[in-house]
């Protein structure tokens, strides 16, 4: 157990002229499960790498409980790793690929044999040992990969995707064991995802990269609730937050539509237009009251239906003149039991207090 | 069924007979000599020089071979051939897997230099290096030893290549896992790496077994009798023995000699299956 400190982290690789994480300051305490997350790209299994010792750090340095880890091997760093696609040894059984560390660093026989079944035992994996990897299924073998990390019981835990390979439902469930497990051993755990799900249910705090940089650190609900900037807005929550940019700023207020003004938290006082962040779920059907600034027609497009919730896809009508949507349509998340249906006018009630405000660069006013 | 066909179908069809028949083409080729080495060795000495030409040895006769041994020491010669062989395929094989390894997964510094070495030395014919290679051989005083025929042909320029490339083809992740998990370089080579790599291992063993049981050249220059010569410098030494007529004993000198590695090759051949990363990565 330990704590993890990333200070400055850069890796630049060779022929590039951009750095593909870039300055990098991170702190993971101890204990933690901290969630890396940002779209395909953005430096995520670079930063891990890092933390694991495959990839060289260009400047910048990364501790361990305090100790400059920088140039230490992977094998000194005490890390163990859980590779997306789970690099079993081929020509081991998924017990001999779990011994396999102890061995190498001069474990005893016998405490092997005690800490491989122990893991065997957490991770139901008692019957496989004797089984080779080419005749494990998926999960299996994800179990063997996880296996094979916590037998070393390591100061910090790396995943890469680990889940990825798996099949929607596999996932869920494993995702869920993945995180009691974690808090069961209460070993650090840096863990990174592409799937912004796995990073708000299974993170203690969640960390977003963009382009090597980081952008926002911070619990699932705060990332939530208040996102940094609109990049952040944008990519956690399912479906997308509707971005409504230009939109004027009169009287404190910024008025989306006539029906529709939001007042600006005072760090916004002198914008003379804002980008406005409602989330699908932070709008209702409104009654027939004339409500408080707080309304907004529009014409549904579409009708998704997921079994549990209803998505319309709606064309907002009466905005502000030059207030744009991003995509060609904003989405909300509506009672299913409503009945609505293609082509009808809604007039829907936006929660002000959910909403959120962003100064014309993309940056949160708060 | 109906009669009627795809055009698709007629013309994969078609094509897949063309295929037969080039290969029909290139075992006729390559079996036909081999073929008629076999049953040559086995007529009597008049009838390999009949015209027509006989298909099946008729009598049928083993004389060749017994004449094989009394022409020359052809027990000393197969015992050199193995000490040889044996020698250089566990020289080349060792010092191939060995290179290879540091050149795919080591890093230091030259390490592009090397490899570029490597390759060089692979496109310099073995002719231009006779000459000064005997000449140093000789003033070593090795001439008509081992030492002095296994030691130059001990390089492996071509089994560092093939080895390395193979390596490198190897996935990533298994080898990083593998540093994870604390593994020293050679137990990763001997636990990690070669349980991935025995087909590509066995075709290099094997090149290098065939390669080595035909030198001829180096051999014939070093060696001056039967006390280190191989089969090929013997099976010459048997044409001359025999004169230029009597094809018979050389013949059956030559399937003696291809016999070995041909029941090597057999053996061997089973093993050089692929698939040995199967579920080792995914995606
Ligand atoms: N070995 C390499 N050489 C050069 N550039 C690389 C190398 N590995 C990664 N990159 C670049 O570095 C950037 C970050 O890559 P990285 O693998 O960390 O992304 P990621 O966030 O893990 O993406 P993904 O979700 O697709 O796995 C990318 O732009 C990538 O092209
Ligand atoms: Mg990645």
């Amino acid at each position: 157990m330990a704590a993890v400190t990333f200070e400055g982290a850069t890796r630049t690789f060779p022929q590039s002229d951009r750095p593909a994480v870039d300055a990098l300051d991170l702190g993971i305490g101890d204990g933690e499960f901290m969630v890396v997350v940002g779209p395909s790209g953005c430096g995520k299994s670079t930063s891990l790498r890092m933390l694991a010792g495959l990839e060289p750090v260009s400047s910048g340095r990364v501790l361990i409980d305090g100790v400059d880890v920088t140039g230490h091997r992977p094998r000194d760093r005490d890390v163990a790793m859980v590779f997306q696609g789970y690099a079993l040894y081929p020509s081991m059984t998924a017990g001999e690929n779990m011994a396999f560390a102890l061995r190498n660093l001069g474990v005893g026989a016998d405490e092997i044999r005690t800490r491989v079944a122990e893991a065997a035992r957490i991770l139901q994996l008692e019957e496989l040992l004797d089984r080779k990897p080419a005749k494990l299924s998926g999960g299996q073998r994800q179990r063997v990969a996880m296996g094979r990390a916590i037998v070393r019981d390591p100061k910090v835990f790396c995943m890469d995707e680990p889940l990825s390979n798996l099949d929607a439902k596999l996932r869920v469930s494993t995702r869920a064991e993945i995180a009691a497990l974690q808090k069961r051993l209460g070993t650090t755990t840096v863990y990174v995802t592409h799937d912004q799900t796995e990073a708000m249910t299974m993170g203690d705090r969640v960390v977003v990269l963009r382009d090597g940089r980081l952008q926002q650190i911070g619990t699932p609900a705060e990332l939530y609730e208040r996102p940094v900037n609109t990049f952040v807005a944008g990519f956690i929550g399912s479906p997308s937050i509707n971005l409504l940019d230009r939109v004027p700023v009169r009287d404190g207020r910024a008025v989306v539509a006539g029906s529709l003004r939001i007042a600006l938290p005072a760090a916004g006082a002198g914008l003379a237009s804002v980008t406005v962040g409602v989330r699908p779920e932070g709008v209702d059907v409104a009654g027939s009251d004339p409500g408080a600034g707080d309304r907004l027609t529009a014409r549904v497009l579409r009708v998704e239906r997921t079994g549990a919730e209803l998505f319309a896809l709606v064309e907002p009508l009466g905005l502000t003149d030059g207030v744009g949507h991003r995509g060609d349509h904003l989405v909300v998340r509506l009672d299913k039991r409503l009945g609505v249906h293609e082509g009808m006018e809604l007039t829907l009630r936006v929660h002000l207090d959910e909403a959120l405000v962003f100064d014309p660069e993309g940056i949160a006013v708060r | 069924m109906t009669a009627v066909q795809a055009p698709a179908e007629r013309s994969s069809r078609l094509s897949r007979a063309g295929g037969y028949a080039g290969l029909l083409l290139v075992v006729l080729v390559v079996a036909l000599p081999l073929y008629w080495i076999l049953i040559s060795s086995l007529k009597e000495r008049p009838d390999i020089y009949t015209v027509p030409v006989g298909w099946f040895p008729d009598p049928l006769t083993v004389d060749n071979y017994s004449a094989v041994g009394s022409g020359v020491a052809f027990t000393d010669y197969l015992r050199n051939s193995i000490i040889i062989t044996a020698s250089l395929t566990v020289i080349q094989v060792v010092l191939g897997v060995l290179s290879a390894y540091a050149l795919a997964f080591l890093r230091f510094p030259g390490r592009s230099l090397v490899l570029l070495f490597v390759i060089g030395s692979l496109m310099v014919p073995n002719q231009i290096t006779v000459i000064s290679n005997y000449a140093l051989v000789a003033q070593l005083g090795w001439r008509n030893t081992f030492t002095g025929i296994i030691v130059p042909l001990a390089g492996v320029a071509f089994g560092t290549f093939l080895m390395r490339n193979h390596f490198l083809s190897l996935p990533r992740e298994i080898i990083e896992a593998a540093e994870m998990d604390a593994a020293g370089p050679l137990r990763m080579l001997w636990r990690v790496v070669l349980p991935m790599s025995w087909p590509t291992l066995i075709a290099f063993t094997l090149i290098t077994i065939v390669n080595e049981w035909n030198q001829y050249l180096w051999p014939l220059l070093m060696a001056d009798d039967a006390s280190v010569a191989p089969l090929p410098v013997g099976l010459a030494q048997l044409q001359d023995t025999q004169g230029l007529t009597n094809w018979g004993p050389v013949l059956a000198g030559t399937v003696l000699t291809m016999l070995p590695i041909l029941l090597i090759f057999l053996a061997l051949q089973r093993h050089m299956i692929k698939g040995l990363t199967a579920g080792a990565v995914k995606g």
